[in-house]
């Protein structure tokens, strides 16, 4: 899909604004800036609204938009019989519980560890820290395969060592509030994050005039500190619910089992229906992108109209709210979540793959009759197919990472720093993956890619392409923050002095860039490391990811190998962040 | 009643025998440069074939049957052939669609696609995926009647048998049900597992068997008692193995090949008898190494490859390999009407009408 380019006389009165005084721009160049911004539509146009328009074409014609079987001709809603049908209209109303249940569960854990840490006196403030953001290196999905394997009610590991212990089987994660706690507890980093850099950021005068007032500490808190962090826990909330109502894998592993299907769990299943319904599951996805769209907007309304009134410019100390009792109590509350989004996931994929065979019977017969082997763990790292798929994780991610880095402060740079006509779509165009569920834009960029031809289809190239698109959004966030702190002035004077735009650029803004482009670059890296459905429906034998061979081990049901490979990606995410670390941008995360 | 149980441990040796026998066509990576690969007597590639097939490294085997049993079939072809091979296990319907898209694409990235459910396999013959795999003499002679189809465009490999199984530590023998009629037993509620009727010719042919010879009212006495509904038979199996679940639907092939890995699985030779249903094989046609996917090809359909598709429990199609065996147990002969079959016109006539009644029975919705 390629976007006209603006009549000529639409750039007529483009000037740069900032102190050119040269008049209208020589004529050489004005058509040279716009073909730049056409270029730019063109990138974004394949990389996101042409999957996104296939998804949309396929959900009103009859036929799976395969190479040479594109069929404009006979245009039908038959499909979105499907959206309106018993089945569909389940799977939403679950995505909706799931969604809001997950939120709140994601918000009391992280909001609550966001207090604890930024506001109050509590010990161990640092380890709390650790604590709230360690699941954000920890893919979902692989959370959800070891709570699989620890909460299931007949085999799960808590049950067999209640049996153990002669009591009853007491847990059974296969089930919607199951769901609603793997998906929350995975996703209160965010809330972690976004609430913690709130209260951190407070105005203490405020809480100050209401304790020179009379108040008591609850009565600061409850009336001035917490409807202050209002905005952001807001914010949290609607990220997070749209997170969770586009998150597949977890819906897929612990869902599925219990017979609970969630609108991306549906899309799945439509799309691998013999004959396929891809045509069916294209417009059960537009239903989710509007569900989404709706939410996004409305996020979009309450954060832009509250946010101004939390943060002040002042640096003032904010006082540390005096816990009293309940200080070591906060610090067991904390070290609770660590032990069920890390310790106890980790140990069970662990103990499952060292296991020497499938069934368990007795934990702690098996730990003390030396039942465990590293068989598994030998396998997976002999295994080439392992190789092979972190070598590709790798290049994929990191590639993706910094094209993804340059293409979004390149965006980022005409949307805010330029006046070329049309800059302004380029920034909404840059935002549509977020609205978009990764199972549908997967989906999309499928048939994109089958369809245009250029041989990119099976290579790792369009594993890259899908990132580059999937994370433009957090891409472009990230740029855009970093380019509005830095004054225009700063490059301009560089121009004036006689420099190049370009020079400018290399030499003043890239270089003061420096530390939020990083920090960009590592939060796609992240991103990119611990993707699974985007690239779902792309891989092929030679480009399968990490991710995917342990999804894959899951589905066939070979979930020693899906257990040993899990812990080696998170060894290899752990590491990747560690270097993350050192690169010295840990200060700067982006969410 | 005929029910069978079969010891892990003993069948393995059995097993372990059964491919030590089998390896009569050289030692390690089969015979030598310039010598025919002929095994129990049977020709299946030319000297020729085999260098030339040799010289064209990894065949790419796309496959719809359990990753584990394939791993035992192209490790055993390895061995006696020296051709490396690389599995691709996806369920027969995700396989379908991406062989289709990657098609479409003119980037298939199969040599040889092994697949089951008519639907399927005619799908992609009609979209041209395959090309005519030619057979040796000797291979063409000892293969069953019905076993070619298209002149050739296509074969059907073995029959894999779709029956029930148990977890014998999570139940005892005293408590395991014997046949489909048992499973009935509100006993049974909420441990029993089956997969989805879409997941590919497997669960076709099972749905088949169950609406034909035990009747729609067995399905939803059975959909009564809660069970456990999977995405695919490899899937769970695994959750048997485990005993997430204590009972539930397993092809035999699957599950044995998940017993001789320790799974603790006991496999049901019901009185009514369990569902067949074939898996087909063809070589893509826009395969660059047609020498090794005929080779491939010609060693599955052999004697050997079929003697050790029986020493997993599937049905050969060569009639020169043995009655399938798990373990120590024989499976009845082909002609003693345990192993329901439908014909190819069969299944894909009740295909859709199939998946309906189950669909609405188990109030599956996809």
């Amino acid at each position: 899909m390629t976007v006209a380019p603006p009549a000529p006389s639409e750039t007529g009165v483009v000037r740069t604004g900032r102190g050119d005084r040269r008049g209208p721009a020589p004529a050489h160049f004005r058509p040279r800036r716009v073909a730049g911004v056409a270029a730019l539509y063109g990138v974004l146009g394949i990389l996101i609204l042409m999957p996104v328009a296939l998804v949309v074409i396929s959900a009103f014609t009859g036929t799976p938009p395969r190479p040479g079987n594109i069929d404009l001709g006979s245009l039908t809603l038959d499909n979105f019989a499907t959206v309106f049908s018993p089945g569909a209209m389940r799977a939403a109303g679950n995505s909706l519980i799931v969604g809001i249940g997950a939120s709140v569960v994601a918000l009391l854990c992280g909001g609550f560890l966001a207090f604890v840490t930024a506001r109050s006196n509590a010990p161990a403030r640092r380890f709390l820290y650790f604590a709230g953001l360690v699941p954000m290196f920890l893919p979902s999905f692989v959370g959800a395969l070891a709570w699989g394997l620890l909460g299931g009610p007949n085999a799960g590991l808590l049950n067999i060592l209640a049996r153990d212990l002669g009591l009853a089987p007491f847990f059974n994660i296969y089930t919607l509030p199951g769901l609603i706690a793997v998906l929350g507890i995975y996703y209160a980093p965010y809330a972690f994050l976004l609430i913690h850099s709130s209260f951190s950021l407070m105005n203490p005068d405020l809480e100050e005039a209401a304790r020179v007032h009379g108040s008591t500490p609850a009565q600061v808190l409850r009336r001035v500190t917490f409807p202050l962090a209002t905005p952001a826990i807001l914010g949290a909330a609607i990220l997070i619910f749209v997170l969770t109502v586009e998150n597949f894998p977890v819906a897929q592993m612990i869902g599925s089992a219990s017979g609970l299907d969630t609108l991306p769990t549906y899309i799945y299943r439509l799309m691998n229906s013999a004959p396929s319904r891809g045509n069916e599951a294209a417009a059960v996805a537009i239903a989710l992108v509007v569900v989404v769209l709706i939410v996004t907007a409305v996020q979009r309304r309450i954060v832009s109209k509250r946010t101004f009134t939390t943060v002040s410019g002042k640096g003032l100390k904010l006082s540390k709210v005096d816990l009293g009792w309940f200080r070591v109590p906060a610090v067991v509350l904390g070290a609770f979540y660590f032990v069920i989004t890390t310790v106890l996931p980790l140990l069970a994929l662990i103990f499952v793959a060292m296991h020497d065979s499938p069934y368990i019977s007795s934990v702690t017969e098996s730990l003390a009759s030396g039942m465990l082997n590293f068989d598994a763990f030998a396998d997976v790292l002999a295994n080439s197919t392992v190789h092979s798929s972190t070598v590709n994780s790798v290049i994929v991610s990191v590639t993706a990472a910094l094209l993804g880095t340059v293409l979004a402060f390149i965006v980022s740079y005409v949307v805010n720093r330029t006046k070329t006509p049309g800059r302004a779509g380029l920034g909404y165009v840059s935002m549509i993956p977020l609205a978009v569920p990764a199972i549908v834009l997967g989906l999309g960029l499928l048939w994109t890619w089958l369809l245009i031809p250029v041989p990119v289809y099976g290579t790792l190239v369009v594993m890259i392409i899908a990132f580059l698109a999937a994370q433009m959004p957090q891409g472009y966030q990230g740029a855009s923050s970093g380019i509005l702190q830095i004054h225009a002035d700063l490059e301009d004077s560089a121009v004036m002095h006689g420099a190049s735009r370009a020079r400018a650029i290399w030499k003043i803004t890239a270089p003061l860039l420096r530390i939020p482009l990083t920090s960009t670059f590592l939060l796609l890296l992240m991103l990119s490391m611990r993707e699974l459905t985007v690239p779902l429906f792309l891989f092929t034998t030679d480009t399968r990811l990490l991710s995917i061979v342990i999804f894959d081990d899951f589905e066939n049901g070979i979930l020693q190998s899906s257990a040993a490979t899990s812990v080696l990606y998170c060894v290899l995410i752990f590491l990747l962040a560690y270097l993350a670390r050192r690169f010295g941008a840990s200060s700067n995360k982006a969410v | 009643m005929r029910k069978h149980t079969a010891a892990a441990a003993g069948a393995l040796a059995v097993f372990g025998l059964a491919l030590s026998a089998c390896s009569s066509g050289g030692g390690e990576g089969g015979p030598a440069e310039g010598e025919d690969l002929v095994i129990d007597g049977e020709l299946i590639a030319t000297a020729d074939a085999l260098d030339a097939a040799r010289d064209e490294g990894t065949l790419v085997f796309y496959t719809g049957a359990s990753e584990v049993s394939e791993q035992e079939v192209t490790d055993a072809f390895t061995e006696r052939t020296g051709i490396p091979v690389e599995i691709v296990r996806l369920a027969p319907n995700k396989l379908q669609e991406r062989v289709l898209s990657e098609n479409a694409a003119g980037k298939l990235g199969a040599d040889v696609i092994r697949i089951s459910g008519e639907d399927l396999i005619l799908a992609l013959a009609d979209d041209g995926v395959f090309q005519p795999t030619e057979l040796t003499d000797d291979i063409a002679g000892a293969l069953s009647d019905d076993a070619a189809f298209d002149d050739g465009l296509y074969y059907s490999s073995f029959d894999r048998v779709y029956s029930f199984g148990y977890n014998n530590q999570v139940l005892s023998e005293g408590e395991a049900p014997d046949d489909w009629a048992d499973l009935t037993d509100t006993a049974y509620a909420g441990k029993f597992g089956l997969v989805q009727v879409g997941a590919g010719g497997s669960t076709a042919a099972l749905t088949r068997f169950q609406i034909s010879e035990l009747g729609e009212d067995w399905l939803k006495d059975i959909a009564a008692n809660d069970p456990r509904i999977f995405d695919s038979s490899a899937n769970l199996t695994d959750a048997l193995a485990r005993g997430e679940i204590s009972l539930g639907v397993v092809p035999i092939g699957t599950a044995y090949a998940a017993m001789l890995e320790g799974a603790p699985i006991t496999i049901a030779m019901p009185e009514e008898g369990a569902a067949a249903y074939p898996f087909y094989i063809g070589q893509s046609a826009s395969t660059e190494r047609t020498n090794a996917a005929t080779v491939f090809a010609n060693w599955l359909l052999s004697a050997d490859g079929q003697t050790l598709a029986a020493s997993i429990g599937d049905y050969p199609v060569n009639s020169e390999a043995p009655t399938p065996t798990i373990g120590e147990v024989e499976l009845p002969a082909a002609d003693e009407g345990f192993a329901y079959r439908a014909t190819f016109e069969e299944s894909l006539e009740n295909l859709e009408s199939d998946a309906a009644i189950w669909a609405e029975i188990f109030d599956y919705t996809g």
